[in-house]
């Protein structure tokens, strides 16, 4: 049997039975910042993820009417669109007057007026309020509403299958009414309407080409006023303009903004700094009081230690080795604690899809944080009971056991 | 018979908050040989204690030299001290003082030189009847098992010299026998005894008598 080996082995089971309330606290310490860190890294992450893959951000907006330029959008338009490398897609834009035909199923008994039908652009259409809409929008056949339009709400639509009128030509200065049944698969917020209008209906691309088809003299050739291109992610918007630009189109993006957007992350990157900051002085200020204090106590054991024949550096490398793996042990608690909070936390959190705090799940921890954890709380105790072990190590036996 | 344990004219003193140096010993000689168990007499507060720190190596004197198996450890640096403490000197405190959280067994094994088996371990407390108690906290002890656990730590390595304070302070008659009987088999088997008592019943064990007023005239 080892004698040093049995008396760490004890020390430390004693040492975390004693200080269980203080390793409990260093624990949860750790981990709520190991969980935070998390949190904002995944909110960051999320946020990034949204604004460069999915938001106006990483859209071109082609325009046939501009400022020294006039040319028409075609679908061959839009095939050309889709040839510029980076472009992950494009889509005409057009708008068509779209009716409730039944009077049964107007919201209420007044005449609720016309939508109007409208493409759906991921991340440029307004949020969904009800229904479940997938990011690529409504699927053939279906249909997302305004929330309100001419004092009534169209809430109650939500999940029905609505027989809708628009104007079908038959000829020149010549229509008739023509239905579609759409079902209504969501309900969006319009009370900040945009460029689509208050009333815009959102449908499909393949409805809104096939409607617009009708609405037009046969042979006619299907013109779009916008088009919307669709970039990978938003650090290519500026070549993928400039090339639709050559194209001879007028184009827009909000692309400008990523400048001002890379500040806040950086902003937002620099509280999880300050998280690891705040987590190394938590670390520092309990860590050292704490492994000071202990070894402070234990005078009379060093005293016996030394006389049954230890030399001062020998418990001081048994103490050191104790703290350290006292700290070890409550470094690894609070990173594990914590790091099963950040996976699962960041998950219930991204389940509940709070519009504050968008985060994506199973985020894994900061590696640099649990490494942290792990070196900092053994190294702060050993740093905090460093004086008193050295000056243990010096006294006379016979001072340590005067001390019983 | 050998000197295993010498004090030469040791003094000692201690810084004291009211009167600033309070000497304990001044000239104090002593020798103990080989199989002789040796009984320092005296009063509470009469130094018995600091004598036996001294000759532990425990405490350094002011003055003096002190000698174990015939070298001079008067000024010996802490580790040299500290290895003499554990091949050749064995204690015994008037408190027990084992480690409370850790196991008799682990409280002798503290003391050890090398690695001894557990089996060896067994073995020496079997000899102060303390196996049954082997793997129990010492904190759990009796004050007598308590005891016996001390001497068995002080003989496990068989040391030249066994000091020990008090030893039977605290502890009913048939514990006294035996740390009685602890302290002839000691010295039968060779070890020097130095035991610091004013308990009289040492006057049955001891070959000789040194009342703390006599140590100061002993010759070593």
């Amino acid at each position: 049997m080892n004698k040093h080996e049995v008396f760490i082995k004890k020390s430390v089971r004693l040492t975390l039975s004693k200080l269980r309330p203080l390793a409990v606290l260093m624990v949860l310490g750790i981990a709520t910042f190991v969980f935070a860190d998390s949190v904002v890294g995944a909110g960051i992450s999320s946020y990034s993820n949204n604004i460069t893959t999915n938001s106006a951000l990483n859209y071109v907006e082609v325009s046939s009417v501009g400022p020294g330029s006039a040319k028409d959008i075609t679908d061959e338009s839009l095939s050309q669109f889709e040839e510029i490398p980076h472009v992950a897609g494009s889509s005409g834009w057009a708008q068509f007057d779209l009716a409730l035909q039944d009077p049964a199923t107007w919201p209420t008994s007044n005449n609720p007026g016309a939508f109007t039908a409208t493409p759906f652009i991921s991340g440029v259409t307004p949020k969904v309020l009800e229904g479940e809409v997938p990011e690529t929008g409504p699927k053939d056949g279906e249909v997302l509403l305004p929330d309100t339009g001419q004092g009534q709400k169209f809430a109650q639509l939500l999940g029905k299958e609505i027989n809708f009128v628009y104007t079908k030509v038959i000829g020149p200065g010549n229509g008739e009414p023509a239905a579609i049944a759409l079902r209504v698969v969501g309900i969006y917020d319009n009370s900040s309407p945009g460029t689509d209008g208050t009333q815009a209906a959102y449908v499909s691309d393949s409805v809104l080409k096939s409607t617009l088809s009708a609405s037009r003299m046969a042979g006619e050739e299907l013109t779009y006023p916008r088009a919307f291109v669709r970039v990978d992610t938003a650090e290519e918007v500026v070549s993928v303009q400039n090339a639709v630009r050559e194209l001879g189109y007028s184009v827009n993006s909000v692309a400008g903004q990523i400048r001002s957007l890379t500040g806040l992350f950086a902003l937002l990157a620099l509280a999880s700094w300050v998280i690891g900051g705040v987590l190394v002085i938590f670390c520092l200020g309990v860590g050292i009081s704490v492994g000071g204090s202990w070894i402070k106590q234990r005078a009379r054991e060093v005293g016996l230690l030394k006389a049954v024949g230890w030399s001062g550096k020998t418990i001081g490398g048994a103490y050191i080795t104790e703290l350290g793996l006292v700290g070890l042990a409550i470094g690894a608690g609070g990173a594990l604690l914590g790091s099963l909070l950040s996976i699962f936390g960041t998950t219930v959190f991204s389940s509940l899809q709070l519009e504050l705090l968008p985060v994506t799940p199973w985020a894994a921890p900061n590696w640099l944080l649990v490494v942290g954890a792990l070196v900092c709380v053994p190294a702060f105790l050993c740093l905090g009971a460093m004086g008193h072990i050295a000056r243990l190590a010096r006294l006379d036996a016979d001072s340590s056991l005067r001390d019983l | 018979m050998s000197t295993v344990l010498k004090l030469e004219n040791v003094s000692k003193s201690f810084r004291d908050d009211h009167r600033g140096r309070h000497t304990v010993l001044s000239g104090v000689s002593l020798r103990v040989d080989a199989g002789e168990i040796v009984w320092l007499r005296g009063d509470s507060g009469s130094g018995k204690s600091t004598v036996l720190n001294i000759a532990g190596l425990l405490s350094t004197p002011d003055a003096g030299s002190v000698w174990v198996d015939g070298r001079d450890f008067s000024r010996a640096a802490p580790k040299v001290a500290a290895r003499t403490r554990a091949s050749r000197i064995g204690m015994v405190f008037q408190s027990s003082n084992l480690l409370p959280e850790l196991t008799a067994l682990e409280n002798v094994l503290l003391a050890s030189r090398g690695r001894p088996s557990r089996d060896q371990l067994l073995q020496e407390l079997d000899r102060f009847g303390l196996t049954a108690v082997a793997d129990r906290k010492a904190k759990k002890l009796s004050g007598g098992q308590q005891q016996r656990v001390a001497f068995c730590r002080a003989v496990f390595n068989r040391p030249s010299v066994l000091l020990a304070d008090e030893p039977t302070s605290g502890l009913d008659p048939t514990n006294t026998e035996l740390v009685l009987k602890a302290l002839r088999t000691s010295a039968a088997n060779g070890c020097g005894v130095l035991v610091a008592s004013h308990d009289q019943i040492f006057e049955q064990v001891a070959h000789r008598e040194l009342p703390m007023s006599e140590v100061l005239i002993e010759q070593a």
